[in-house]
């Protein structure tokens, strides 16, 4: 029997689609020390980047909001990016505009939900996250849902007058299954 | 002050030009040749893909991110490769190097060691790059050596992250810090 609401849903959270309204609570983000070094990656600016809000819905790059069950509170964006169709894989991703949502269990319940869409409907192969090493809430949160480290770019990032690392982890279809069965 | 920053002992790097373009594009249309430099999915080319003045060719010879540069032999001015240093990162100081010394004469004979090491010193030195990366096939084995003797380090593997003929396998990045570079450059 094919999977209905269950595709994009959890115990306390669904994935749904991004609107402009949105924009305020990830702006609101921004100011909490907690959160900050979850939501930039590259160049921290002031203002959150309109294309997170984007309705993207495509082959190629699928974005999703993160709401409550219980009262439709948006918590978080979540998407599948650069998807390289013939060899099946794409780049996680993830960001909370609430801090108790990475200590909760609700980043794990998010991936485990983006990754039975990617694996059961994108039917992709592989599924990667790029996560610059002051950003140890999803760091922790991967390793912990039990993805693999691949690597560690040295140098490669670079905040508040400090270099850091790029960490590489990687999920493939055949180690979810197992983990699910 | 060096006025000798892109000559070698056998090559010389210059600009890419819209006369290389032919050149490149038979080049491309080897498609065991596309399969060493394009993790994605290879396909017959034709130049006029390539003038496209909207094209990936145009973008990335335009970008501000992408230094590509064409390799000439000194004795005969002979266009053998191109190699690049691409998705500059400004502020950690970043990029990814790339080679294709695509003349199959010219392989096998040095010059893939001679171009790379020009190109570093021009990332190290010119650019003030604090970090060089590169990504390279697990099944490109010439080019994992060629990389190891430069001072690369394997620092990732994505595995499964290239499919060939109904296999999988892995792309490798590998990287090198100016202070390693200066270290090995230094001794030679």
């Amino acid at each position: 029997m094919l999977l209905g609401k269950e595709l994009t849903q959890g115990v306390s959270i669904r994935l749904t689609g991004t609107t402009a309204a949105d924009a305020a609570s990830f702006q609101a983000a921004l100011a909490d020390s907690v959160l900050l070094p979850t939501l930039v990656s590259r160049y921290r600016s002031p203002q959150v980047p309109q294309e997170w809000y984007s309705q993207h819905i495509s082959p190629l790059e699928m974005r999703f909001a993160i709401r409550r069950l219980e009262d439709d509170t948006l918590v978080g964006l979540c998407g599948l990016g650069s998807v390289q169709w013939q060899a099946r894989h794409a780049s996680l991703l993830l960001a909370f505009c609430q801090r108790e949502c990475w200590m909760d269990g609700t980043a794990g319940e998010v991936l485990a939900v983006l990754e039975r869409y990617a694996f059961m409907e994108a039917n992709l192969n592989r599924l990667a996250v790029y996560v610059p090493d002051f950003n140890a809430l999803l760091a922790d949160a991967l390793q912990g849902a039990g993805w693999q480290a691949e690597g560690r770019l040295r140098q490669a990032v670079y905040r508040d007058n400090a270099l850091g690392d790029m960490l590489i982890f990687g999920r493939l279809q055949r180690e979810w299954s197992a983990g699910t069965n | 002050m060096k006025t000798d920053l892109f000559e070698g002992e056998r090559v010389r790097l210059t600009a890419f030009t819209d006369d290389d373009v032919p050149q490149f594009a038979m080049w491309l249309s080897d498609l065991g040749l596309q399969r060493l430099v394009n993790p994605g999915l290879v396909a017959p080319l034709n130049v006029q893909d390539l003038l496209d003045p909207n094209g990936w060719l145009a973008a990335d010879r335009t970008s501000e991110e992408n230094t590509l540069l064409a390799v000439r032999t000194k004795t005969s001015n002979s266009f053998i490769g191109i190699t690049a240093l691409v998705t500059l990162d400004a502020i950690a100081r970043t990029a990814e190097i790339g080679i294709n010394i695509a003349d199959a004469d010219y392989r096998g004979q040095g010059y893939g060691t001679e171009v790379m090491t020009l190109a570093m010193r021009y990332g190290f030195s010119q650019l003030n790059l604090n970090r060089i990366e590169l990504h390279v096939f697990s099944y490109n084995e010439p080019g994992i050596r060629l990389y190891y003797r430069l001072g690369f380090q394997l620092e990732a593997t994505e595995r499964e992250a290239l499919y060939r003929d109904g296999v999988y396998y892995d792309l490798l990045y590998m990287g090198i810090l100016k202070n390693e570079w200066e270290a090995t450059h230094a001794a030679r």
